[in-house]
């Protein structure tokens, strides 16, 4: 198990390292140049002068491979460039709000695996029961309804109808309630079903039924047998729901006012701020990878059919 | 089709198209006319929603809509199906070091969380509908390639493909006319069951206000300038969001309804057989 661990981990390291040469060289054949970018974003004329001093400057005179080199051998350290913007290191600006979209994204992710897997599981057991029903209807509004919409018609319902949370800040609890319900809804609506499928693929079973004729006792077929069989296809999609809702967070921060990477990055994304742009896909999609890593090895510890010396 | 609930989807589904197609018949004025005098009107026979803030009709704002959801949506899912058909089945009919290159592009991709993805190349085209459309499609085509493959694959040891082989049809009849046939039947269903998702993503770039523009009579750009006033009018935010998710759950249910059914299909014929 160890080995193969440290084999999952190791990698990562290409993985990675495929990820940052694709998004270095996406952005280069973008129609944008970062030069006229960087000018546009430091309100100095694009004359050609400027965009030549700029060049040498950023470095995007020399060849292809060395700037990427020049960028790779800086992001490996952390250092990721001056972001266009706000001329502050690019990556201290991502850390700064960084903690709140990872707060924000596995309180969700907790929410998602409390409110989906109970509800799945009783509806299976329950089937086509008045609770089975409502479940189903719970998951089909929450796999139609966008996300930020929803946020709006919580914030006028419980901000400016009950007046019992606040619409945005930081201070309390109360403050997460809002934007854990709107990111999470989506998933938990489709991860309920998830559950529910596997649920009663393997209560109808065939080896349930033979435990049950010889007289296992019911709760033990359920605990050990169906329960665990039946989590691993939801283990699996935890991982896909882990990347909708980092994804989802950007949505919910702009929202609820968090101060996430959210409305950072959407600003960066309209002006063009490359080094902040390539410092937030490294961080977003080696914290995808890392927890797809992590899901991986809970699998694998859960299902003993597979083989991880392979 | 006997199935009553399917009749009542494709209905919704057919005002849904109706609506967008001659939505210049329907709409009672246009969904760019402003009159300040009249803002916020309450809901009158003259405007059946009412006005916004700056006076233009809601319900012609809501028809208008119908056209920007259902064209960015349609775009999509061709772009998707376009790229995904094309590389998953040469990958799976030519195989080989050009299946395993190929299959190594679609990981990269899946590598990637789809929306932090899709906010990337944005990051690269800039912003606007056409290029939410473009990437919304580059983040779920590999999905759809790897699936095109593995039926492509299944479809190719097939009997009948290899009894057309030896009577000697060409290698583009074969795929023409018998793998893609049962490539598509597979691939239109799950391209159904996410239409509505991929409609939520681009309603959800419309709200960071990197897709569609005001004052473009889209139904996310609606919500948004529906926002600031939610204490006094909600009703204005109510109608785009229904909106959406009315669509949104169609094609979802009818999208789960075709599955049902292939797979009904499926099991009778296999187990007669």
């Amino acid at each position: 198990m160890i080995k193969y661990i440290i084999k999952r981990l190791l990698l990562i390291i290409p993985v990675m390292f495929a990820v940052s040469f694709i998004v270095f060289t996406v952005l280069r054949l973008g129609p944008v140049d970062p030069a006229q970018a960087y000018l546009l974003n430091s309100r100095i004329p694009p004359t050609e002068e400027a965009l030549s001093v700029t060049r040498a400057e950023l470095g995007l005179d020399k060849p292809f491979f060395t700037q990427y080199a020049l960028w790779l051998k800086g992001a490996v350290q952390l250092d990721f460039g001056l972001s266009y913007m706000t001329k502050r290191d690019a990556f201290g600006d991502l850390m700064y709000y960084f903690p709140t979209t990872l707060k924000v994204t596995f309180l969700a992710m907790i929410v998602v695996i409390i409110v989906s897997i109970p509800l799945g599981i009783l509806g299976a057991v329950k089937k086509d029961s008045l609770a089975d029903k409502l479940i189903k209807f719970f998951s089909f509004i929450g796999v139609s309804t966008p996300s930020f919409w929803f946020g709006f018609l919580l914030i006028y319902v419980f901000t400016l109808k009950l007046n019992i949370l606040p619409p945005f800040g930081l201070d309390g609890i109360s403050n997460w309630i809002m934007p854990i319900l709107t990111l999470g809804l989506m998933s938990s609506a489709i991860n309920t079903r998830i559950t529910r499928t596997s649920f009663l693929e393997h209560i109808n079973n065939r080896s349930v039924w033979y435990l049950k004729v010889n007289g296992v006792q019911k709760s033990t077929i359920m605990g050990k047998y169906v329960l665990k069989n039946s989590m691993l296809p939801v283990i699996t999609s935890l991982g896909m729901h882990f990347g909708e809702l980092i994804g989802g967070a950007v949505v919910v921060e702009v929202l609820f006012a968090l101060p996430g990477v959210g409305r950072y990055v959407v600003s960066s994304i309209t002006n063009h701020d490359y080094p902040v742009i390539q410092c937030f896909m490294i961080l977003m999609t080696g914290v995808f990878i890392i927890v797809n890593l992590i899901i991986d090895i809970i699998y694998v510890y859960l299902n003993p059919k597979i083989k991880y010396g392979a | 089709m006997k199935d009553k609930g399917l009749i009542i989807l494709f209905s919704i589904l057919a005002l849904i198209i109706l609506s967008a197609l001659f939505a210049p018949f329907i709409a009672p004025y246009s969904p760019y006319e402003v009159d300040i005098t009249n803002k916020f009107a309450p809901v009158t026979s003259s405007h059946i929603l009412g006005t916004d803030h700056l006076g233009r009709d809601v319900f012609s704002r809501i028809i208008y809509g119908t056209r920007m959801s259902l064209i960015s949506i349609l775009a999509t899912i061709f772009l998707v199906l376009l790229f995904s058909l094309i590389v998953g089945s040469i990958a799976g009919f030519r195989g080989g070091l050009f299946d395993s290159i190929l299959m190594r592009i679609c990981d990269v991709f899946l590598t990637f969380p789809t929306f932090i993805l899709a906010l990337f190349f944005i990051g690269v085209l800039g912003v606007g509908l056409v290029n939410v459309i473009i990437a919304i499609a580059l983040t779920h085509w590999a999905w759809y390639a790897r699936i095109v493959r593995s039926i492509v694959l299944e479809t190719k040891q097939k009997n009948y493909v290899t009894a057309a082989k030896c009577l000697g049809s060409s290698r583009l009849k074969i795929i023409l006319k018998h793998i893609m046939p049962k490539v598509l039947s597979q691939v239109i269903i799950l391209a159904t069951l996410d239409l509505g998702h991929m409609m939520l993503h681009v309603a959800g770039l419309s709200f960071l206000g990197l897709g569609v523009q005001a004052p473009t009579a889209e139904w996310g750009v609606m919500i948004n300038d529906a926002a600031p006033y939610i204490r006094e009018h909600p009703e204005l935010m109510l109608y785009p969001g229904i909106c959406i998710f009315i669509t949104v759950a169609v094609f979802n249910s009818i999208g789960e309804k075709l599955r049902d059914i292939y797979e009904a299909a499926q099991y009778s014929r296999e187990s007669e057989i």
